[in-house]
């Protein structure tokens, strides 16, 4: 199962929190975000998301190594979802694996608020209405 | 020269295509092409976007090379 991973499949979180495991690990978590119902409280019918796959894959595993010399976790994995996603359906999926939760918490965090920044993958909110937009956050 | 030029999101659907091959002159930057793509698709949405040449985010003033793949990223919202 490859590390930094964007993919059409549903994810599976399982895969991931075997690819972080370890003995000298204290603590596992994984992020899940999820397709939400509405975006600023305007009701979405589903998401579709849309990668420059090859860039964003290595901007993950950059994002990785950062988080690993930033705050000292084991390992990262990290697998984001394109195409067309229903409501509740994963978007994107992180696992960490750490000596210690308060690292693995905080890198967590870090990691998403990076991923909305550097990551070259798009959302498409579909809304109920029947109009569509992307989204742009930076 | 040619070089490849990769189309996201708004982008792609303003041409209705993922990519596209532009003729540069030699050593063009990132700047001349977009100057370029402007007077060809006055359509394009080309503010508020950041670049990659194959791959890596660079600026305006990079220098491109022969058959380099200049990517036009607009604001990203993945996660």
């Amino acid at each position: 199962m490859q590390v930094f991973l964007v993919t059409e499949a549903v994810l599976q979180p399982e895969p991931l929190r075997q690819l972080v495991s370890d003995p000298g690990h204290g603590a596992i978590v994984l992020f899940e975000g999820v397709a939400r119902n509405n975006f600023g409280g305007r009701a979405t019918a589903y998401l579709e998301y849309e990668a420059y796959p090859e860039m964003a894959e290595q901007q993950l595993a950059l994002l990785g190594q950062q988080a690993q010399a930033q705050f000292g976790i084991g390992k990262v994995a990290i697998h984001h979802r394109v195409g067309v996603l229903q409501i509740g359906e994963t978007a994107v999926l992180i696992a960490i694996g750490s000596a210690h939760r308060g690292a693995a918490f905080a890198a967590v965090a870090w990691l998403m608020d990076q991923i909305k920044l550097v990551v070259p993958i798009w959302k498409c909110e579909h809304w109920a209405d029947g109009s569509q937009e992307w989204v742009g956050q930076r | 020269m040619i070089i490849r030029i990769r189309l996201f999101a708004g982008l792609r659907e303003a041409l209705n295509q993922h990519s596209l091959s532009l003729d540069v002159a030699e050593a063009a930057t990132v700047g001349t092409a977009l100057a370029q793509l402007a007077e060809l698709y006055p359509k394009l949405p080309l503010t508020g976007l950041a670049y990659a040449i194959n791959r890596q985010y660079v600026t305006l003033e990079a220098t491109l090379q022969p058959n380099d793949e200049l990517a036009l990223i607009p604001p990203v919202s993945g996660g």
